[in-house]
């Protein structure tokens, strides 16, 4: 198994420097740079032009490429060019809301997806069956910007139940438990929203899956053993079906870190979406390519994580 | 025999002595603002926006500031004098200023801060403003050890000398936020952007930097040693994020007072402890227009356009009456405007017929003179919600009298590298007739009409200046240059309401309206005032419930 994940890393590898320079490319590629977007009366064009040089935006791109992935590979991420901070605090300073975010949507939401999945799996065409599916297809047709506004609109300025925005409540400066509480309170209406939508794409996968598993012979022998409804269908079918949903699942890994643009905007949460959608339209290259490579290398991360839930899921798949 | 600016003087004494002991209502307390935007950089000498300023006049505070007219009163200055040859101002700055870390405020510390705007290695983009300043250019160039025209005369006292009269040399100065120099003079000023400064920042305004969360908000608490005294608030938060959230927030009770969309007015209004406030600004929206192309030099087409497009109706019904419409290219409630201005009534058919007395005949849908389509692309920059959807008002409009109008939305960034092109190699090169026909764009005044300038005269066409359009207008490049120079101010207002008189004429910028901006604010918060100057004018003596 290991000379296999040995390769499997090595090719990842290969991978992350082509998709940084084609990222970074790209990110160039767009019009403008940072330093155009302070046009201003006060501001004159020679003086825009001496900052661009000393940021070097004036240099061709395979050479400002160069100069990045050099300083990347000795562990520099460079500086903002909007405002000067250093990149690793910016990402830094998103990763905690991000993974509190987007990981306890998604650990919800996985939980939610198994538990529905399952049992309308049991019993397809019945009215809960019915009932599941069309809730998912009502979540996933509706956009989530819209289900958060009307969440907010429900839930915070009509029955002030929860707050509408931010990470805590600023002004208040709470201590201890009570700030945990003002946090989990901030947490809920966001999660929700991931969820309902998270929910409704991944229960259809899991019913699926176990809906097929239920049809194969071994199943079918498990009940003529004589074992009871419930553990066939954890024990056999359930595990069995898991397999392309644990996939799915290694795919949705990369969005724990990398966030969700329209969750954190409409919740004015502090995330790495968010992060990365400004620093595109102020074409702050080096925090944006950043993102960029940390998304990349958690595709990587998540697909070769779910070729290792395979061989311990499945004891038929080996890696050698 | 130096003019003493005494009057000023003794008014704005009686006045500090007056909020000295500030009248607040309550002390203490914390109250939220919110802007829909980050702030970038927090070193007011780097690039300031104004989701920058908004956050930097809380913590730092400079020699003088502007009043509601815009004329300026003292601030860490107690009084200034100007020579003779009205080339040198000289201020004195009040007793024992100190900074937020106690160290005194001296004028070493504005000496360091000018000169700093000057050093070669300084790249904050401010170089300009103070480029008047005798031998400023020389100090940039590295060809003197310091700015000639900056003097320390003592600890309270500093002169400025221009290389000649330079008459908006007092909005330079009051533009300008003074730095501790026993702190960011130990930055390495091509390292200022990168530096914890420029996110902590240390001044001696109304209140010392407290938190800056990414993402999150910026939080400041009161300055005891403000010498107008401490402001009635013991802290602000200011929030950051989208208009709508925002929005949500003040209706929740989350935050005291934010800008409203115009969408959210009525929400607002209708909410039983809000208040919306309508606070009048200098900012403006025009069509500019490329003068170089064989359709858009011509005059008829221009004022066809401008009688074509129903400004009217944008007010009333993209801005719901929260605004008004203007007729040159001046704000409606600046010194600068030309009350007299001829009006540019909404006229459809008179704009049919200028084009056909021009020679613009109708084939099918769309004018034709001399086998040139009347076909005109338009750049809207995103950003502005208003701004976006008065676009294909303005297409329908035109389309009426014979103009084809293709509409492109852009981001700002994108319009930039239409507005100022580069070549091939990167370089900036001069703009021609294809690069764009129409664009959409905002102008304000920040602090004097001499900020035209470089819009306006022919030397700073692109890729020297901000001068896109093309204007190449002699009588008004000479009257700019005048404003610079004249120093009375009834000449000088005359000097640019005559500027105004003319760019009505030529269109050149075809004004279209002048928005109000909306605060919704909680009856929690008192005092809270926004005017032409700003959202922060009267931040310290706010105060909560």
């Amino acid at each position: 198994m290991l000379p296999f994940f040995l390769h499997r890393v090595l090719q990842a590898a290969v991978i992350l420097v082509l998709v940084s320079f084609v990222g970074f490319a790209i990110t160039l590629a767009a019009p403008g740079n940072a330093l155009q977007t302070f046009i201003d009366p006060g501001v004159s064009v020679e003086d825009l032009r001496a900052a661009e040089q000393r940021l070097g935006l004036d240099q061709p791109v395979p050479l400002q490429y160069l100069r990045w992935i050099g300083e990347v590979a000795g562990g520099n991420l460079g500086w903002s060019t909007r405002t000067g901070a250093p990149v690793a605090d910016l990402i830094g300073a998103r990763l905690g809301p991000t993974l509190t975010l987007m990981g306890t949507a998604f650990a919800i939401t996985l939980a939610l997806a198994l538990w529905l999945g399952t049992i309308t799996a049991a019993r397809p065409y019945s009215f809960l069956d019915y009932g599941v599916t069309g809730a998912a297809f009502a979540g996933i047709s509706v956009p989530s910007f819209f289900s958060a506004m009307a969440l907010i609109y429900l839930f915070s300025l009509q029955l002030g139940w929860f707050p509408t925005s931010g990470l805590e409540s600023y002004a208040a400066e709470y201590e201890g438990w009570r700030r945990l509480l003002d946090r989990a309170a901030h947490l809920v209406l966001p999660v929700t929203v991931l969820v309902l939508t998270g929910t409704a794409e991944l229960v259809r996968h899991v019913r699926g899956a176990v809906v097929e598993t239920l049809q194969e012979d071994y199943v079918r022998t498990a009940h003529g053993k004589g074992l009871p409804a419930g553990r066939v269908l954890r024990r056999h079918a359930l595990r069995n079906g898991l397999l392309p949903v644990i996939t799915l699942v290694g795919v949705a890994l990369p969005r724990l870190l990398a966030g969700s643009v329209v969750i954190e905007v409409v919740f004015a949460w502090p995330g790495m979406g968010r992060l990365l959608v400004e620093s595109v339209f102020a074409r702050d290259v080096p925090v944006a390519m950043a993102i960029n490579m940390i998304a990349a290398s958690l595709v990587l991360l998540g697909s070769l994580l779910a070729d290792m839930a395979y061989a311990v899921v499945d004891p038929r798949v080996r890696y050698g | 025999m130096p003019i003493r600016f005494v009057l000023a003087a003794l008014l704005a004494a009686s006045l500090s002595v007056a909020t000295a002991q500030r009248a607040c209502e309550t002390v203490g307390g914390t109250a939220t603002i919110a802007q829909w935007s980050e702030p970038g950089n927090l070193n007011p000498l780097i690039f300031p926006t104004t989701y920058d300023t908004n956050i930097q006049e809380l913590v730092f505070a400079r020699l003088i500031r502007p009043l509601a007219d815009l004329s300026f009163e003292p601030d860490m200055a107690e009084s200034w004098t100007v020579s003779d040859d009205a080339r040198t101002l000289t201020f004195t700055l009040r007793e024992d200023l100190t900074f937020h870390d106690g160290e005194p405020v001296t004028a070493a510390d504005v000496a360091f801060t000018f000169t700093s705007m000057a050093d070669p290695a300084y790249d904050g983009g401010r170089f300009a403003e103070i480029s008047i300043l005798e031998g400023a250019q020389a100090y940039r160039d590295g060809e003197a050890d310091g700015v000639a025209g900056i003097e320390v005369l003592d600890e309270r006292t500093i002169s400025f000398t221009t290389v000649e009269p330079f008459a908006p040399f007092l909005p330079v100065i009051g533009g300008v936020y003074i730095l501790p120099e026993h702190l960011y003079g130990e930055v390495p000023i091509d390292r200022w952007q990168e530096h914890a400064t420029n996110r902590e920042p240390l001044g001696s305004g109304p209140f010392v930097f407290d938190e800056y969360r990414a993402g999150e908000f910026v939080s400041v608490r009161a300055f005891e040693g403000y010498w107008e005294g401490r402001p009635c608030l013991d802290r602000l938060i200011v929030r950051f994020g989208d208009q709508n959230t925002l929005l949500a927030a003040l209706l929740n009770g989350e935050i005291d007072a934010a800008p409203v969309p115009i969408d959210g007015a009525s929400s607002v209004d209708d909410h039983a402890s809000l208040d919306l406030q309508v606070v009048e600004t200098l900012t403006f929206q025009y069509i500019g227009t490329n003068l170089r192309g064989p359709v858009l030099s011509d005059l008829a087409v221009r004022r066809a356009i401008a009688h074509g497009v129903n400004r009217q109706a944008m007010v009333n019904g993209l801005l719901q009456g929260y605004g008004t419409t203007l007729n040159t290219i001046f704000p409606t409630n600046h010194w600068s405007y030309p009350a007299d201005v001829e009006g540019i009534d909404y006229d459809p058919e008179a704009a049919a017929t200028i084009l056909d007395e021009a020679g613009w005949e109708l084939d099918g849908d769309v004018r034709v003179k001399d086998g040139e389509r009347l076909a005109l692309r338009l750049f809207v920059p995103t950003g502005n919600q208003v701004r976006e959807r008065t676009a294909p008002l303005i297409q329908a409009n035109l389309r009426q009298i014979g103009i084809d109008v293709e509409i492109r939305t852009m981001d700002f960034a994108t319009l930039v590298t239409f507005l100022l092109p580069r070549d091939d190699q990167g370089e900036p090169r001069p703009v021609t007739a294809g690069d764009f026909d129409l664009f959409l764009l905002g102008f304000g005044i920040e602090r004097d009409p001499n900020e035209y300038l470089s819009y306006l005269i022919e030397s700073d066409m692109p890729p020297n200046g901000y001068n896109f359009i093309g204007v190449d207008d002699d009588p008004v490049e000479e009257l700019m240059r005048e404003g610079r120079v004249t120093l009375d101010q009834e000449e000088r207002q005359e000097i640019y309401r005559e500027v105004g008189r003319l760019m009505r004429a030529s269109l050149a910028w075809i004004p279209l309206y002048q928005a109000q901006d909306l605060y919704g604010v909680s009856e929690r918060l008192d005092g809270f005032g926004p005017d032409v100057r700003g959202v922060n004018v009267n931040v310290a003596g706010w105060s909560v419930d």
